[in-house]
């Protein structure tokens, strides 16, 4: 008699506890003042295919130091680009039409310089890495950009789960608007990468939904949007990773990034 | 008859001739120095610091007293004493132009003569390249501007800017001087020979016989790019 009594007097002090609890827990979205960090996304334009001239090759060893040095703070895609029709010299068999596409976007935000490769955009339209005349220029100048950003905030929250059955991966992503103010529409960009096994092919961006993201509606402040993106793979072409990114629908830049590996 | 009439008559002349003289001693109390055309004569016009400058002046007065000598100049000092037609001034350390200038005065008015002295100054220019920054990234096909500043005492004939790449020196383009001091370059672009670290060298002359060369540099980083477009 006596325990089933503390049984129930336990019970209802912790629930009444709980209305207590302050929502003080900085990933929480129900905390009006959470906000969360990202890792910084490196979209890197190449050719690896003309070896005459080493930039590319520069800028792919300083984007491997870069990857050793930050670790999982941040994401590198790198995509491969033909960048003179017809001369085979330049032909890169990893390019895509849309990578010149998505390439030239960036170039024209950034609108100081055309395109050209070797082309490093990072988070978007926060920094750009022109060129290469050494390794170590090109690891310099990506530092500078990325200490400079590892700090600051991002008010969304990103995460998903991937399930993979035959040749179909099924990604559940889950967005979550930090902080005290709704967001806006939002577009979900999704790049899958794979690891072809040299320094120079080891993030190669083999498939993207660029250019039509995935869009999601706008989120009230501390609201959850749930998604299911459901992709196709080929038995040739199993990407080792994905790598999701979230931009406002009317910004190219990169609000929050996040990887998955590829089961 | 004759006589006295005679005598009345010299006695008019002379004293005619006296009140004359006394008129034109009148009309001249009035009248400056007169200094000779050529001015104030000097040794040299363009000396070293320190040198040494012999300057004279010639004058003469149109009334009778003596003549007073006053010498002044911009800089430099005279060595006493100085106060006659001819003197003499030790230039001042610092390069330029000094003007030496004598008012020579009689009892009642002065003129005043001035002449320009040179002063040449070893010195090398000060130049100090504001634009761009030291270490700054450009890539190939890149415009490169370059700003510096030149000052010398005695003023800046031209300014050169030149890149430096593996021990060789190219000539980009050269100014002439200004009075402003500030010179801008705008005809580099970064080509690719210059790929990796190159160096901007901003060298200035000084506009006098010594042709000093004053200069300033710095590194900058060329970023070599495959350009294409390959428009889908």
């Amino acid at each position: 008699m006596f325990k089933s009594l503390f049984k129930y007097v336990l019970i209802a002090a912790l629930l009444g506890g709980c209305d207590d609890l302050p929502r003080d827990n900085l990933l929480d979205p129900r905390n009006e003042s959470s906000y969360g960090s990202s890792a910084i996304l490196l979209e890197a334009f190449v050719n690896t295919s003309y070896t005459e001239l080493e930039y590319n090759f520069w800028t792919l060893q300083a984007l491997r130091q870069v990857e050793s040095f930050y670790g999982q703070r941040v994401i590198i895609a790198e995509y491969h680009r033909d960048i003179k029709v017809g001369d085979s010299t330049y032909h890169d068999p990893y390019s895509h039409a849309t990578y010149d596409t998505r390439h030239k976007m960036y170039a024209d935000a950034d609108g100081t310089f055309d395109r050209a490769i070797p082309d490093i955009f990072i988070n978007g339209d926060q920094g750009r890495v022109l060129g290469a005349s050494s390794v170590i220029s090109v690891y310099n100048r990506l530092q500078h950009i990325i200490d400079g950003l590892l700090d600051e905030k991002t008010y969304y929250a990103l995460e998903a789960d991937l399930t993979k059955s035959n040749n179909t991966l099924t990604i559940d992503y889950r967005v979550a608007r930090l902080g005290n103010t709704a967001a806006g529409e939002l577009r979900l960009n999704v790049i899958f990468v794979k690891d072809y096994g040299s320094d120079y092919s080891r993030r190669v961006v083999i498939r993207s939904n660029y250019p039509f993201p995935n869009e999601i509606p706008g989120i009230k402040a501390g609201e959850i949007f749930k998604g299911q993106l459901v992709e196709s793979l080929s038995a040739t072409d199993q990407p080792s990773a994905v790598i999701l990114s979230l931009t406002d629908k009317h910004s190219i830049r990169i609000l929050k990034s996040i990887e998955k590996v590829i089961p | 008859m004759i006589r006295p009439v005679i005598t009345i008559g010299l006695i008019c002349m002379i004293w005619a001739l006296v009140a004359c003289e006394g008129v034109e001693e009148l009309i001249n109390a009035n009248r400056p120095p007169e200094l000779d055309e050529r001015g104030i004569i000097v040794s040299a016009d363009r000396v070293a610091p320190f040198d040494t400058v012999t300057a004279s002046i010639s004058a003469t007065n149109p009334v009778e007293g003596p003549l007073f000598y006053e010498w002044s100049a911009t800089a430099g000092r005279f060595i006493q004493p100085a106060d006659s037609s001819l003197v003499r001034w030790i230039a001042p350390l610092l390069g330029g132009s000094y003007q030496l200038t004598v008012k020579v005065s009689n009892n009642r008015r002065s003129a005043e003569a001035s002449k320009a002295v040179e002063v040449v100054s070893s010195a090398k220019p000060l130049v100090d390249i504001q634009e761009p920054a030291e270490d700054a990234y450009f890539v190939v096909n890149q415009q490169i501007t370059v700003e510096a500043t030149a000052q010398h005492e005695n003023g800046i004939s031209r300014v050169r800017l030149l890149v430096s790449k593996d021990g060789r020196d190219s000539l980009i383009q050269q100014l002439d001087g200004n009075a402003a001091g500030v010179y801008r370059f705008e005809q580099l672009y970064a080509y690719r020979a210059l790929v990796g670290k190159a160096t901007l060298l901003v060298e200035a002359q000084a506009a006098n016989p010594l042709q000093t060369i004053g200069n300033d540099s710095l590194i900058i980083n060329i970023e070599g790019i495959i350009e294409g477009k390959n428009e889908p």
